[in-house]
Formats: C-alpha cells, sequence, structure tokens
C-alpha cells in the first residue's frame, strides 16, 4: 500500500510540475514560477551573504568572525524554518484533500505522518534552498574551501531541515489537539508574522542604529559575532562545524555535525512520539471541526433583528450593506486586526532601514514614514479585502449589483479602515517630535495623494491574485500576487519620492500648488487600477 | 421552463448539471445560446436577470463569521428588498427553516444542512420568479428536507418557477411536475413522468437508467434497462 501511495505522490509530483495549466488559470500559478522565485531568493541571499564575508575576510577577521555571520544567518534561516513549518504542518493537517481518506485507510499513525512530511518536502525545503543552502555556499566560498566540505554541507542541510520540520509537525499536532483548527491556524499565522517582524527590526533597525549610534559599536559587534558562534542552537552547531572544516579540524567538525545530527534525531522522536498518540485525535478534531466550535450568543449587534419590526432593519444601499458587512466580519476576526496592527508598525520604520534620523531632517523622516505607511496599507487593506471575504466571486456574479458598486464598496471600506491608522501613526510621530504647520500640511497632501492610489492598485491586485482558501492572514494572496504586489510597492515609493524631489526644486508659489496637486494626481491615477478591476470583475470565467 | 412547475434535473455524473445551472445563474459564460430569466436576457441585461434569480448552489456561499440574520439583512440590500418586506420575510424563513434557535450565532458553528437551509432562505428572501437549486438535499435530515420540498411546492403553486437538480430519483418521482434527463452535455428527454413512461408501468429509475445507457456499459446495465431506447421502447 505504501508503494502505491508513493507511486500516488510521484504522479501528482510529475503533473504539477510538467502539465501544461489549465485554460483559466494564470502561468503565474505555476510550481516552476515558485521554484524559479526561491532560486532567485537564494541566490540574492549568496550574494548578500558573500560581499559581505568577503569584505569580512578582505579586512583581516578571522574565520571564527565570519563563522559568526554564518551562524547568525543560519539561526534565521532556523527561525523562519521553525515558523514556516509549523504553520505548514498545520496547514497540511487541515487542508489535504486526501487526508480524510488517509485516515479512513488501514495506514498506522507514523506511516501517515511520514507520507505527509514527504508531501510537504517541496513546500519546506523552499526556506531551507533560499536562505540555509546559500548561506552555507557563501561561506565556504568566501573561505574557499574544497570540495571535501560538500558531504557536510549537504549532511547539515539534511538536519536543519529535519530538526524544525518534526518539531513544528510535534508542536502544530499538540496544538491541533487542544485548540479549533482554524484558530490555531490564524493565531499561529500572526505569531509567524510577529516573530518576522521582531527578526526584521532587530536586523534592519536595532542593529544597525544601535551600533550607529554607540562609540564602542565594533567592539560590539565582535561580541556579538562570538555570542552568536557559541550559543547551543542548531544554527551555531553547523557554523562552528564549518569553521572547524576551514580550521583544517576535521575530527571537530564532525563531533559538532553528530551533535546536530543528535538534535535532528531527537526531533523526530519527539514527533513520532507525539505522532503515535495525537495524530488520530488531532485529525478526528480537524474532521469535525464545526463542532469543535464554540457558539457565539447574541453575536448580532442589531439587537432587535430577531422581530419582525422592519424599523429594526437598516435601510442600506448596497455600498452601505456592503462595507457593513466588511466591517462586522472584520472586528470578528481578530487575527487579522492583530497582523494589520503588526504590519502598520513595520511600515511606518520601514524608512528607518539604513537611514540615521540624524542623516536627515525630522520633517522628512516622518513625511516618508506616512508615505510608506500610505502606499503599504493599499497591500495590508485593500489587496486584501478582496480574499478576506472568500466569497466575492461568487456574489458579484449572482446578485443584481453592476461591478462598479463592489469596487466602490470596497475602496470606501479600505479607506474608512486606512485613515484611522494613518492618522494613528501621524499623531505619534506629531508626539515623538512635533512638525510645524506648514510641514504637517506637506505630509498631508503626500498621504491623500498617495493613498488612493495604494487603495486601487490593492484592489486591482486582490481581484487578480487574491486566493479565497486562505487560511494564512499573511498569505491572502498567490505568491507571484504577492511578489507583484511588493514591485509595486516599491514602484509607488520611488514614484512619490520622485515627485517629492521635483517639488522640492520648486519654489514659493508653484512650490505651494504642487504640493496642493498631490491629491488630484493620486486620484488620477488611481482609476486607473479601478478599470482594470472592474474589467477582472466583468471577465468571463473568472469565478470558477 | 413554465411558471408555477416544478421542473427535476436529472442525469449522471459528470452529465453537465451543475455546469448548466452555473451557465444559467451567470457563473460561467456560456460558449453559445443565450441565457433569459423572466424575459430578461442574462448577457444584455445582466441586473434584470439576476434579480428574478434565486440560486441555491451545491455548496453554500456563507459568511462564516456573520449570524444568519445579519446575513439575509445583507443579502436583502443586495437585492434592493425594502426592510418592510425584508425583515417579516426573514424571520418567516427562520422560523419555517428551523433555524430560530441558531439565527443569533456565527454562521461558522453550522452543520452543513443548517447552512444549506440558509442558503435556501437567502435564495428565496426576494421572492424570485424563478428558483434554481443543486442538489438542494444534501446535508437536510428528513424534518429539513420536508420543509424545503413543501416550500418548493408552494412556490410552484403560486406559480414561480422551480428548478432542481438532484441525483434522487424517487424525490424527483414525487416532487416534481416535469423533469429533464441530461447525459453528456445533451438533453436526452423532458416531459411528465407519464409521458416519459410511454405508458408503461416503467420507475423513473428504469427510464433513467435506460435513456443514459451508453454502448461501453455493456450487459452491466442492461438487467436495468427495460425500455433501451435502441430497441424502440424510449418514450
Amino acid at each position: 500500500m505504501i508503494g502505491a501511495l508513493l507511486l500516488s505522490r510521484a504522479r501528482l509530483a510529475r503533473r504539477a510540475l510538467f502539465s501544461r495549466p489549465r485554460a483559466d488559470s494564470s502561468w503565474l500559478r505555476h510550481p516552476l514560477v515558485a521554484v524559479g522565485i526561491a532560486a532567485w531568493m537564494g541566490a540574492f541571499v549568496y550574494g548578500g551573504l558573500r560581499t559581505v564575508l568577503s569584505a569580512l575576510s578582505a579586512a583581516g577577521a578571522p574565520p571564527r568572525e565570519l563563522a559568526g555571520v554564518l551562524a547568525l544567518a543560519l539561526g534565521a534561516a532556523l527561525v523562519a524554518l521553525l515558523v514556516f513549518d509549523v504553520d505548514d504542518a498545520v496547514r497540511t493537517l487541515m487542508q489535504d484533500q486526501d487526508l480524510e481518506l488517509l485516515r479512513r485507510a488501514p495506514i498506522p499513525p507514523l506511516a501517515l505522518l511520514g507520507l505527509k512530511a514527504l508531501d510537504a518536502v517541496p513546500r519546506t525545503l523552499v526556506p531551507v534552498l533560499a536562505l540555509a543552502a546559500p548561506a552555507l555556499l557563501a561561506f565556504a566560498g568566501a573561505l574557499r574551501l574544497s570540495a571535501a566540505a560538500l558531504p557536510f554541507g549537504i549532511a547539515a542541510l539534511l538536519a536543519l531541515w529535519t530538526l524544525p520540520l518534526a518539531a513544528g509537525a510535534a508542536l502544530a499536532l499538540l496544538v491541533l489537539r487542544v485548540a479549533p483548527a482554524a484558530r490555531a491556524r490564524e493565531t499561529l499565522a500572526l505569531m509567524s508574522t510577529a516573530t518576522l517582524v521582531a527578526i526584521w527590526i532587530v536586523g534592519a533597525v536595532w542593529l544597525p542604529h544601535g551600533f550607529a549610534a554607540s562609540p564602542g559599536s565594533l567592539a560590539s559587534l565582535h561580541g556579538l559575532l562570538d555570542r552568536a558562534l557559541v550559543a547551543p542552537t542548531p544554527g551555531a552547531m553547523a557554523a562552528r562545524a564549518f569553521a572547524a572544516i576551514a580550521a583544517g579540524a576535521t575530527g571537530e567538525a564532525l563531533r559538532e555535525l553528530a551533535g546536530l545530527a543528535l538534535a535532528a534525531l531527537l526531533a523526530i522522536l519527539a514527533a513520532a512520539l507525539v505522532a503515535q498518540s495525537s495524530l488520530v485525535p488531532a485529525l478526528e478534531r480537524v474532521a469535525s471541526g464545526v463542532a469543535s466550535k464554540p457558539r457565539i450568543r447574541g453575536a448580532s449587534s442589531n439587537a432587535a433583528a430577531g422581530s419582525t419590526d422592519s424599523a429594526a432593519w437598516p435601510r442600506d444601499g448596497a455600498i452601505t450593506a456592503l462595507v457593513r458587512r466588511d466591517a462586522r466580519l472584520l472586528r470578528r476576526s481578530w487575527t487579522l486586526l492583530g497582523d494589520l496592527l503588526v504590519a502598520s508598525t513595520l511600515w511606518v520604520l520601514l524608512p528607518l532601514v539604513g537611514i540615521s534620523r540624524f542623516e536627515i531632517g525630522w520633517e522628512l523622516l516622518s513625511r516618508m514614514m506616512l508615505l510608506t505607511i500610505s502606499v503599504g496599507l493599499g497591500y495590508e487593506i485593500a489587496a486584501r479585502s478582496i480574499p478576506f471575504e472568500r466569497h466575492l466571486e461568487y456574489w458579484s456574479r449572482v446578485a443584481p449589483q453592476p461591478p462598479v458598486r463592489w469596487l466602490m464598496a470596497k475602496l470606501l471600506g479600505s479607506g474608512l479602515l486606512a485613515l484611522p491608522v494613518i492618522l494613528l501613526a501621524g499623531a505619534v510621530l506629531e508626539g515623538v517630535h512635533p512638525l510645524s504647520a506648514g510641514g504637517a500640511a506637506r505630509a498631508l497632501a503626500l498621504v491623500a495623494g498617495a493613498l488612493p492610489l495604494s487603495i486601487s492598485s490593492g484592489l486591482w491586485a486582490g481581484l487578480t491574485f487574491g486566493d479565497p482558501e486562505w487560511i494564512n492572514p499573511r498569505a491572502m494572496l498567490r505568491l507571484p500576487g504577492r511578489l507583484a504586489t511588493s514591485g509595486l510597492l516599491i514602484l509607488q515609493i520611488l514614484f512619490w519620492l520622485g515627485i517629492v524631489f521635483g517639488i522640492g526644486r520648486l519654489s514659493g508659489r508653484g512650490e505651494a500648488l504642487a504640493w496642493a496637486g498631490l491629491p488630484l494626481i493620486g486620484a488620477g491615477l488611481a482609476t486607473l487600477p479601478l478599470l482594470a478591476g472592474m474589467r477582472r470583475l466583468e471577465s468571463p470565467g473568472w469565478a470558477h | 421552463m413554465r411558471a408555477g412547475e416544478v421542473l427535476g434535473f436529472l442525469g449522471p455524473n459528470g452529465a453537465g448539471k451543475t455546469t448548466t445551472l452555473r451557465v444559467a445563474a451567470g457563473l460561467l459564460r456560456a460558449d453559445s445560446g443565450e441565457v433569459r430569466i423572466g424575459g430578461a436576457s442574462l448577457s444584455r441585461e445582466p441586473m434584470r436577470a439576476r434579480a428574478r434569480l434565486g440560486f441555491v448552489p451545491d455548496r453554500p456561499y456563507l459568511y462564516e463569521r456573520l449570524t444568519a440574520r445579519e446575513f439575509l439583512e445583507f443579502v436583502a440590500a443586495l437585492y434592493r428588498v425594502a426592510p418592510s418586506d425584508a425583515a417579516p420575510r426573514a424571520q418567516a424563513l427562520i422560523e419555517r427553516l428551523d433555524l430560530g434557535e441558531v439565527a443569533d450565532d456565527l454562521i461558522e458553528t453550522y452543520s452543513l444542512g443548517m447552512k444549506q437551509k440558509l442558503s435556501l432562505a437567502a435564495a428565496v428572501l426576494h421572492d424570485p420568479p424563478l428558483l434554481m437549486l443543486d442538489e438542494p438535499l444534501i446535508g437536510l435530515d428528513p424534518r429539513g428536507a420536508r420543509a424545503l420540498k413543501d416550500l418548493l411546492r408552494e412556490r410552484a403553486a403560486r406559480g414561480l418557477g422551480v428548478l432542481v437538480s438532484t441525483h434522487l430519483l424517487d424525490v424527483a418521482e414525487r416532487l416534481c411536475d416535469r423533469v429533464l434527463i441530461l447525459d453528456r452535455g445533451e438533453k436526452r428527454a423532458e416531459g411528465t413522468l407519464a409521458e416519459l413512461r410511454g405508458g408503461s408501468d416503467a420507475s423513473l429509475e428504469d427510464v433513467f437508467l435506460a435513456l443514459t445507457a451508453h454502448p461501453d456499459d455493456g450487459a452491466r446495465d442492461s438487467s436495468h434497462s427495460p425500455r433501451d431506447p435502441s430497441r424502440g421502447g424510449a418514450p
């Protein structure tokens, strides 16, 4: 039976990779596109790390310090892997269409776990190939390690892949055994976002600014690299093994790798034990998800709605009804609200990457912060508002409402949600360092120009790339959509910065008029994605 | 479709029943031909045509984190039903379909049958001239199935059209005024049960199996095909 199951997996993989996509599905959704994206990310990581390591090496840093950088990179990769694998294990347990069939088949829990781990290989291998493998290659390249290091590298990667996968699967099973599946999934997704944002803030904001502000920054950096290398973590073990290889101490390298392999074996053993006792109960709980959810009494905000009194029913037009529905759905999705707050913080802080606040004036920095959040919310709110409700495709086709009303409702709803977030960010920035009246007016004009364009672009992206079957609030767009949206966000930020730079060259009345014209530019440009979105809503075969 | 009738839409798996209903509901565009609902062309007057149709799809498209009442309130606004009509209609449907106790609970807590009932309530809330249902009995308990059948018969008695796609031949036999049998995307037969029987005492099951038998089905189905059309006994 296991042989037949493996054969079916091989067939599925072959068809996924080499079959022609369906006529109604975009080529951007082809698995080979994801492979290409992973390869591109891997090349990016390799290039960055290779540059850093080569520069350190040229500056006379000893191999131990380079290994410290490798330990930091592998540590970050491991955190990403763990977060990703827990997420993926829960998704597999909740979503895989053949799970119910396999659960009923006479397959022991351990074999089922192994089979699902095999299914998860393509998905969980991406962080290994895009993060850990390029880091090891960059280290080997910078220190000119011989080909004899290759088996060590493969063994280290195998352990670094297995360890978080096994630990993640065990953790996921334990969580699913006690928590409602959908909520557990969303909570894990929120935790993963918060973790990655924390890593990002430390890596991109705190470390550079902390070191820049400290007179003993170089000594601190040495200390950090040293601590990263001696830490009792799997990433540090792999880095120590490679440092030993670079120093010609093969025995020490083998000892470190043996420790890493032991850790991976222990994780596998833990996963096996947990699967033996918890896999079937967790699957049963997922399968009967409806019964496991608590009933919420009095959820209706319309207390009188239970009566036949028509006065209790709101006299909504379609647009108001759509906005009201989205507000209700959002109010009850605390994971998405939490994610929105975390992401908003990230967007506000984005301009601090690579920019010291001492290098540019506060007015320009705060203006850039408000610009990035205005542009970012186009993705965070508008793009996600389409797949968020899941059934836009169906209701926009069946209900007697023209596409323009659906789009206007989404535009209005996204704007109503984005404005308080931006106002809050503006108030915080004003509290930190008050702006002059002119500075505040200029920042406001920039927001008023950027927001309509970002929201309308986001709606277009949501209509084009939205995944109505999403279970991770951060992944409501398909991967190509997230990449396309990232490109759009960068383009918008560059566009507005260019405009601001151009206005800076004006003076007097011309400058004032140019600032006042920004909202008009934004509104004018916003019509283009809205028209494209409208065509998307009207296009045949979009719904199914 | 004729006004005031329940038309059963039958066919084997893969015959094209769901595809046909999706085309008629505007979810898919037809390669050729035209859909008219209450005289309005779905392609030329889509808003008017959609307003005249109620559709219960094979899987309910509901918002899990709304309550039933909130969902019906939303659907009423989409279909431009005045609150003075919508509120009592929604309440009557909720009571009739046995959803009263859960009407203020989130839909995510509902069973499949309860979701199916709510989907039905949403489809008839605007009292459309035509109601189309795709496998509506899936997930319904006997009481729910009876409530559904009664509601469909009442609508037909009021002169409204009902089109039901179903695999359950005994239900079609008892519920429908006429049936249309579809096979491999083509209409095989259409008429009242008496017309399909052609004067014999064959059951709808016999007629269905005979009309949808294929040469490659071989002898396996021949025992079920007393009125095989190829032997001259077809209605």
